[in-house]
C-alpha cells in the first residue's frame, strides 16, 4: 500500500452488491488518483460501442490522495463514457465530497449496472448502503441538499433522471452553503446517474488526520503547507480578485473573444455591466470548499434574486451570448439550471443556436429572439422536462443541428459545445479545443495567460498545448483545483513543484519529468479510449463557424493553417497522422503491458 | 515613395499602455513583425511586460498577434511580412478560465 485508504467502492445497482477493493501498488504507482486511476479503470472495464445509458457503462467518482491533507486538494472527479459525446469524459467539481470521500478511508466509488428503484448510496462509519429514495423523485439539487444537511451530497436534478444529456452532477447544492458549492458541469455525467436509477450519494467521513496520513512527516508536511499558503496569498488571492473567474468577463470582452449572439461578434456594447465589478457589488458572500482558503465561490443577490456560484462561463454562454445583459436574469438562470441539474454552458450555447435559427427563419414550428428571457426561461424547463422542443434539445446541439439541418450553426467539437471564448484571435485555442481530450473544451490547455512565455511560433504554441495538456492531467491526480494554476499571476512552478513534494511525503516518487510524464500517460490513455470508439483526425476539427472570418473584427482561422497546426501536434504526440497514438509513444510513457 | 502606414490596433490592458489604434508610418514597402515591434518598444516600452525581443526572436506573454485577421504564427513568425495597407491585432493575455 502507498497511500492509506488507495481503496474504491464498488457499487453493483443491479443487485445492491457493495464491495472494498484495494487497488495494487503498481497501479497507483503510475496513475496516482483522480483522473489517473478513473481514467485506467474506465479504459480497463467500458467495453467499446457500449450505449452509455446502458447498465454496462460505469460511472467513477474519485478523490485524489492528498485531499485532507493537505489544502486545496479538495476537487472531486466524475468519470464515465459521455451520453452527449460518446467519448471519454471527465468533469470536476469542488465541494466537500472529496475530502470526505478520503475521510471515509475510499479514492473512488465505481457505480455500475441499473437500479430497478430509485436509490440513494450512502456512506458512513456505522453503514454502506444503498437506500430507496422514491421521495426524492422529480427533486432538484437544492432540495436534496436540504434533505441531507447534515451530509456531503452529490446529486442529480430533474435533468439526470430525465436523461437530458447535458445533465450535470452537483455537489453540496444548498440555499445558503457554509461551504462552496460544486458542478461537474460538462458531458452529461448527470444522466448516466440518472441511467442508474441512482440519485444522490451521501457521505459522511471519519478518520482522523493522522490516520489518512500515515507515515507523512510532520515537520515536512507543515513546511509544504506553510509554503503553499503563501504562494497561494500572494500569487493566486490577486488573480481570483471578487472569485467565481468572473474577471475573466472583462478581458474576455476586451479582447472581443467573448460569446455574442453565438459567436457571431466578440463583444458587446453593454459588457461593462456583466463585468466582475458589477457582480463584486452586489456580492454578500464567499465560501471556500474545505482545507481551502481562497473563497473562490460568490453569493450575489441582484434585486431580490439570489444565486451561489456564479462563474465566468455562466454569465458568457447565458448573458452576452444570448443578448442577455441583466444580472438578476443572469442570477435566477444559473440559479434554475443548477436546481435542475443542466450544465450552463452547453444550455446557453444551444440556445443561442435556437435564437440564430429564429432570426434566420429556419424553425417553423417554434421561435425564441435575441435577448428574450421568459421564453429561455421556458425553454430551460421544456428541456429538462424533455416537452415539445426541448426533448429535442435534451439531445444536445449535434443531434438537435442535424435533425434541424442546420449543422452550420452548430459550435461544437466532438459534439461537446464549446465555451466562452471565441478562439478566432485567440488561435491557441483552437488546437486546445479540438485536441481536448472530452471534446470542445478549455480547461485541458489554457494557451493564453501572461504568466505563459512564447516564441510567436507555430511550434512554440504546439508544444505548449501539449505541456499544459500533459501538466493539467498530471494535476489533476492528486486532484488539485483548476482554478488555482490558472488564477495565478506568476508561472506556477513553484507550486507545482511543492505539489510533487507534497505526493512525495506520502510515498511516492516523482520528479517533475516523471510527473509530466504521468500526465502523458493518462492523455495518451483518454485517447485511446476515444480511438477505440472511432475518433479519428477529422473529430479533431473546429466547427464551420470558426473557420470562416468574423464580421466585427475579420479574424479567422483557415482550414490550411488548423491542418498545419494539427499535424505539428501529433507529431510532436508521437501519433500518426490519423491522431492514433504509436506504439513507440505508448512504451516510451509506459502504458504497453498495462492496456 | 509614396505613404507606407500600417495600423495596430491593442485591446485591453494593451490598449491602456499604447492606445487603441496607432498608425505607423514606414521606411520601406514592408518590413518585417519583429522590426514594427521594435518601433513599438521604442516608443511604449512598458510593452515589454507583453511583448519583447530576445536573441532568438519575438517572445509573448499570453499575447496574440494578427495580421489581417490571421494569427502571425501562420505567415512567420517573427519574420512575417508587413506591408502597407496591412491591420495588425494585438491581443492581451487572459487569466482565469
Amino acid at each position: 500500500m502507498i497511500y492509506p485508504g488507495q481503496t474504491i467502492l464498488r457499487v453493483d445497482l443491479s443487485n445492491d452488491k457493495i464491495e472494498e477493493e484495494e487497488l495494487p501498488d503498481s497501479i497507483v504507482e503510475k496513475f496516482v488518483g483522480g483522473k489517473g486511476l478513473a481514467t485506467y479503470l474506465m479504459y480497463k472495464e467500458i467495453k467499446p460501442g457500449i450505449d452509455p445509458f446502458s447498465p454496462e457503462n460505469k460511472l467513477y467518482v474519485f478523490g485524489g490522495p492528498l485531499a485532507f491533507i493537505y489544502p486545496t486538494f479538495a476537487r472531486t472527479v466524475v468519470v464515465s463514457k459521455s451520453p452527449l459525446t460518446g467519448l471519454y469524459c471527465d468533469s470536476n467539481a469542488g465541494g466537500s465530497f472529496s475530502v470526505e470521500l478520503r475521510r471515509a478511508g475510499y479514492v473512488g466509488i465505481v457505480l455500475e449496472g441499473r437500479s430497478d428503484k430509485m436509490k440513494c448510496l450512502k456512506i458512513t462509519k456505522e453503514e454502506k448502503r444503498l437506500i430507496d429514495c422514491g421521495s426524492l423523485k422529480g427533486k432538484t439539487t437544492y432540495e436534496v441538499g436540504e434533505v441531507f444537511k447534515d451530509y456531503s451530497v452529490l446529486t442529480i436534478g430533474p435533468a439526470g433522471e430525465n436523461l437530458v444529456r447535458f445533465a450535470n452532477v452537483c455537489i453540496d447544492m444548498r440555499k445558503n452553503p457554509m461551504t462552496r458549492p460544486g458542478v461537474a458541469g460538462r458531458g452529461g455525467l448527470g444522466a448516466v446517474m440518472g441511467s442508474k436509477n441512482l440519485k444522490a450519494i451521501i457521505l459522511k467521513g471519519w478518520l482522523r488526520l493522522d490516520e489518512l496520513a500515515k507515515g507523512v512527516d510532520r515537520d515536512v508536511q507543515r513546511d509544504l503547507t506553510s509554503k503553499y499558503l503563501k504562494i497561494l496569498q500572494e500569487d493566486v488571492v490577486p488573480g481570483i480578485g471578487v472569485g467565481g473567474n468572473l474577471p475573466v468577463f472583462r478581458v474576455a470582452a476586451e479582447a472581443r473573444i467573448l460569446p455574442v449572439k453565438n459567436f457571431q461578434a466578440g463583444s458587446h456594447e453593454k459588457w461593462e455591466e456583466l463585468a466582475d465589478d458589477a457582480w463584486g457589488k452586489i456580492t454578500i458572500k464567499r465560501v471556500s470548499c474545505p482545507t481551502c482558503p481562497l473563497r473562490c465561490g460568490t453569493t450575489v443577490v441582484e434585486n431580490g434574486s439570489l444565486t451561489e456560484r456564479i462563474e465566468y462561463e455562466t454569465v458568457a454562454m447565458n448573458g452576452s451570448n444570448l443578448m442577455i445583459v441583466s444580472r438578476k436574469a443572469l442570477a435566477q438562470i444559473n440559479t434554475t439550471l443548477n436546481a435542475l441539474g443542466m450544465d450552463t454552458i452547453t444550455t446557453g450555447n444551444i440556445a443561442a443556436f435556437l435564437m440564430e435559427l429564429t432570426e434566420r427563419g429556419l424553425l417553423r414550428d417554434y421561435r425564441i429572439s435575441w435577448g428574450d428571457l421568459e421564453s429561455y426561461m421556458r425553454l430551460i424547463h421544456d428541456i429538462a422536462y424533455r416537452r415539445g422542443i426541448g426533448n429535442l434539445l435534451a439531445e444536445g446541439l449535434a443531434r438537435a443541428s442535424k435533425e434541424l439541418n442546420a449543422e452550420e450553426y452548430a459550435v461544437h467539437i466532438k459534439r461537446l459545445e464549446i465555451p466562452a471564448y471565441d478562439p478566432r484571435g485567440v488561435v491557441g485555442m483552437a488546437l486546445a479545443y479540438a485536441t481536448a481530450d472530452r471534446g470542445g473544451d478549455h480547461l485541458r490547455a489554457w494557451t493564453v495567460a501572461a504568466e505563459l512565455t512564447s516564441k510567436l511560433t507555430l511550434e512554440d504554441l504546439v508544444n505548449l498545448t501539449k505541456y499544459l495538456q500533459d501538466r493539467n492531467a498530471a494535476l489533476w491526480t492528486l486532484i488539485a483545483c483548476d482554478n488555482i494554476p490558472g488564477n495565478s499571476v506568476k508561472p506556477p512552478d513553484e507550486m507545482i513543484r511543492i505539489y510533487i513534494r507534497m505526493l512525495n511525503t506520502l510515498g511516492f516518487s516523482y520528479d517533475e519529468e516523471s510527473f509530466l510524464k504521468l500526465g502523458e500517460r493518462i492523455y495518451n490513455l483518454s485517447r485511446l479510449f476515444n480511438v477505440r470508439e472511432g475518433v479519428r483526425r477529422e473529430d479533431d476539427s473546429l466547427p464551420p463557424r470558426f473557420l470562416k472570418p468574423r464580421e466585427d473584427t475579420g479574424w479567422v482561422i483557415t482550414k490550411e493553417d488548423f491542418e498545419r497546426m494539427l499535424d505539428m501536434y501529433y507529431s510532436k504526440r508521437g501519433w500518426d497522422s490519423e491522431g492514433v497514438p504509436l506504439k513507440e509513444t505508448l512504451d516510451r510513457v509506459g502504458l504497453q503491458g498495462l492496456i | 515613395m509614396n505613404d507606407v502606414v500600417v495600423i495596430i490596433r491593442f485591446y485591453g490592458v494593451l490598449k491602456e499602455i499604447v492606445k487603441d489604434r496607432l498608425e505607423l508610418d514606414l521606411k520601406s514597402n514592408e518590413i518585417s513583425l519583429t522590426d514594427l515591434i521594435k518601433e513599438i518598444l521604442r516608443e511604449y516600452p512598458a510593452i515589454s511586460n507583453f511583448i519583447t525581443i530576445s536573441e532568438e526572436g519575438l517572445v509573448v506573454r499570453g499575447v496574440s498577434v494578427l495580421i489581417n485577421g490571421r494569427h502571425a504564427m501562420f505567415l512567420g513568425g517573427d519574420k512575417a511580412l508587413v506591408r502597407d495597407g496591412d491591420v495588425i491585432d494585438v491581443l492581451p493575455p487572459l487569466h482565469g478560465g
